[in-house]
């Protein structure tokens, strides 16, 4: 996915709540974030080498 | 009219001069030029008696005629029949319709248009997007710390791909692997800060980690499912978080009202009511669920560390004070928050922040409302609200040597808002006079400051007060006692501010005016120095805050941009801190009050 076409707030939310509920217990925003821009990343790239 | 020439035969003339009267008789009301149609069968029905009766003979010769002027009559096929066209002046013409230009093409295509390599210059087909900021791209030159990694060019478009030259590229077309063209990585935050997130994670975050994190926080709250919850920096799944009944709930809020009468911390709400003891496998999670939860139901009053909850209207009880109004008080710290807060100007934040405490002095305002500002100096040692969204917190405050304590309301700036703490009324009153030098200190417990100050010799000095006990306030003088170190300079005295009692009393509502104060101070205090018709006064500028400070929260910097500001004020030529103003006739109440403002006898 080209970085253009990803909306910070919306793409990739659902992987992020997905690896939230996996912690089990309530995470800090810092790492939320983290996991975040790791969540974008992956799907930036894995369509990059499609 | 023009007389026509037929042709033809003179029978053939003739007959086509009586068919183009015949048919002019039909249209004698259409326009010169309008067509005029009839149908030879119905010519012939009229002539053919006319002409011996024989129809067919008839039909020969006036189709034999019409042939023959052909340029006045057009002959056309209505099925069986024919039809013949002629007009009132002749021969009828179709009119030529101008399909060459109209008004609507005209606007759309000029007769000489520039040239257009790409008509999406000029216009689009798509529909707008909802407009956003535009991101603000920064250059990998930047981002890299000053070394171009980028294989584009500087700004990172692929303009090779568009620029590709042949010759120059042809080493590189014998690789086997094409490579894929290079996506953009860069994405940009709703503040329009351009992330590329290619790069390593701590260098992201180290660059951009708290507006990543703000971006998702906002976008966490905006999320329109709902599906994240989050209380203070910890976030979790709408789904993951229990909920609580509403038995439990009045539980909760008896146990805050009735049992403890003061804003109770979440530990003890865990404990005491839901029965979740700190062992708890499952504490941490019963603790966050406690907290969100209780954001619908209950006032939050706690401060980072110290998630402490109150109901609305225990809240109204803590910190009240019916003199003060909120918006008033703003009204009068706001200059903080407009850079005018010379609290750290002596000592550094940092020094503060290590040191754990900070020394103040009581002015008379602060000691007669209970109030201290929000300034950046008290800022270093109090506790940070969760978000900065929360508007107000409740501390407490002790008083160890005394072994005193008092909850204090803290409303902390919002915006260009100033914030301050007021609660303090009965501390004040009890320890403390104008000037008295205190100690703030941080204690180990997050909500919890201490007051310190040295004791002195008790004595006792007629101090101004503010007396409500009638309808309509005013300063008074009483005797007090003082049992701590001060600053007699702030101790108002008669001796010393004797004269404001020449001063109309101004409720809080009227000194968010400053200059209305100042012309009262120089009116009151200061030397007159101008004449009967342009009174003018003069007051040094440490007499004039010392009184001011009084009235009002107010800073030596902002003081000084009041009057560097005011028109009818000015420094006195010579003097780094005497000034003069100008006062207008109307509040200049010297002349009409020699003596005593009030018309009591105290």
């Amino acid at each position: 996915m080209d970085g253009k076409h990803i909306i910070f707030g919306t793409t990739g939310f659902d992987e992020l709540l997905e690896a939230l509920r996996e912690a089990t217990e309530p995470q800090d925003i810092a790492w939320l974030a983290e996991r975040y821009i790791e969540i974008l990343r992956t799907l930036a790239q894995s369509e990059e080498q499609e | 009219m023009t007389t026509l020439q037929f042709t033809g035969t003179p029978a053939e003339r003739a007959l086509a001069a009586q068919i183009h009267e015949l048919m002019r008789m039909q249209g004698q009301f259409f326009a010169h030029d309008a067509p005029i149609r009839q149908y030879i069968s119905a010519l012939v029905k009229y002539l053919a008696p006319q002409r011996g009766g024989d129809e067919n003979q008839t039909t020969r010769e006036i189709i034999a005629a019409l042939t023959a002027n052909s340029a006045i009559f057009a002959q056309s096929t209505d099925g069986d029949d024919v039809v013949v066209t002629t007009a009132r002046n002749g021969g009828y013409n179709p009119p030529q319709v101008d399909t060459k230009h109209s008004l609507g093409s005209r606007l759309y295509e000029p007769v000489n248009p520039l040239p257009l390599d790409d008509l999406s210059v000029v216009m689009t087909t798509t529909r707008p997007v909802v407009p956003k900021i535009d991101p603000v791209y920064v250059s990998d030159y930047w981002l890299n710390g000053g070394t171009d990694s980028s294989a584009g060019t500087p700004d990172g478009s692929d303009e090779s791909d568009e620029s590709f030259d042949e010759t120059a590229a042809a080493p590189f077309v014998t690789t086997a692997k094409v490579p894929h063209a290079r996506r953009d990585t860069r994405i940009a935050l709703p503040q329009g800060i351009t992330i590329d997130i290619s790069q390593s994670m701590d260098h992201v975050m180290a660059l951009h980690g708290e507006a990543i994190a703000n971006a998702l926080r906002n976008a966490i709250e905006k999320d329109p499912m709902k599906r994240f919850v989050m209380f203070g920096n910890l976030v979790a799944a709408e789904l993951d978080v229990r909920s609580f009944g509403k038995n439990e709930i009045r539980s909760i809020t008896e146990y805050i009202e009735e049992e403890r009468a003061e804003p109770v911390i979440d530990k003890d709400i865990l404990d005491h009511v839901l029965r979740v003891g700190v062992k708890s496998a499952d504490y941490e999670r019963q603790r966050f669920a406690l907290n969100v939860r209780l954001l619908k139901e209950l006032e939050f009053v706690g401060v980072a560390g110290a998630n402490l909850w109150a109901t609305r209207k225990l809240l109204d009880k803590i910190g009240a004070n019916k003199r003060i109004k909120s918006a008033d008080m703003a009204a009068l710290v706001n200059h903080l928050e407009e850079g005018f807060d010379d609290s750290l100007s002596l000592v550094t934040a940092e020094t503060l922040a290590q040191r754990g405490a900070v020394e103040h002095k009581l002015t008379f305002f602060e000691w007669e409302y209970g109030v201290l500002p929000f300034n950046d100096a008290l800022a270093t040692i109090l506790p940070s609200q969760i978000s900065t969204r929360q508007n107000n917190a409740i501390l407490t405050f002790e008083v160890p040597q005394h072994n005193f304590s008092t909850n204090i309301n803290v409303r902390f700036p919002v915006g260009t808002r100033g914030g301050w703490l007021q609660g303090f009324d009965q501390l004040f009153r009890e320890f403390l006079v104008p000037g008295s030098i205190i100690t703030i200190n941080r204690t180990a417990k997050p909500n919890v400051l201490s007051i310190s100050f040295l004791e002195g010799d008790e004595r006792y000095e007629e101090l101004l007060y503010v007396d409500d006990s009638k309808k309509k306030s005013k300063f008074a003088f009483a005797e007090t006692r003082i049992t701590t170190l001060v600053d007699e300079d702030y101790l108002p005295t008669r001796q010393h501010v004797g004269n404001i009692r020449k001063i109309k009393f101004f409720e809080l509502a009227e000194r968010k005016n400053i200059m209305l104060l100042i012309e009262s101070i120089f009116v009151g205090f200061g030397k007159e120095v101008g004449s009967k018709q342009q009174p003018i006064y003069r007051m040094e500028f440490a007499p004039l805050f010392a009184v001011l400070s009084m009235y009002r929260s107010v800073t030596r910097s902002y003081l000084a941009h009041v009057l560097a500001e005011a028109e009818q004020c000015a420094l006195v030529n010579g003097t780094a801190n005497t000034w003069e103003c100008s006062v207008a006739v109307v509040s200049n109440e010297r002349s009409s009050s020699n003596t005593d403002y009030y018309d009591d006898d105290e």
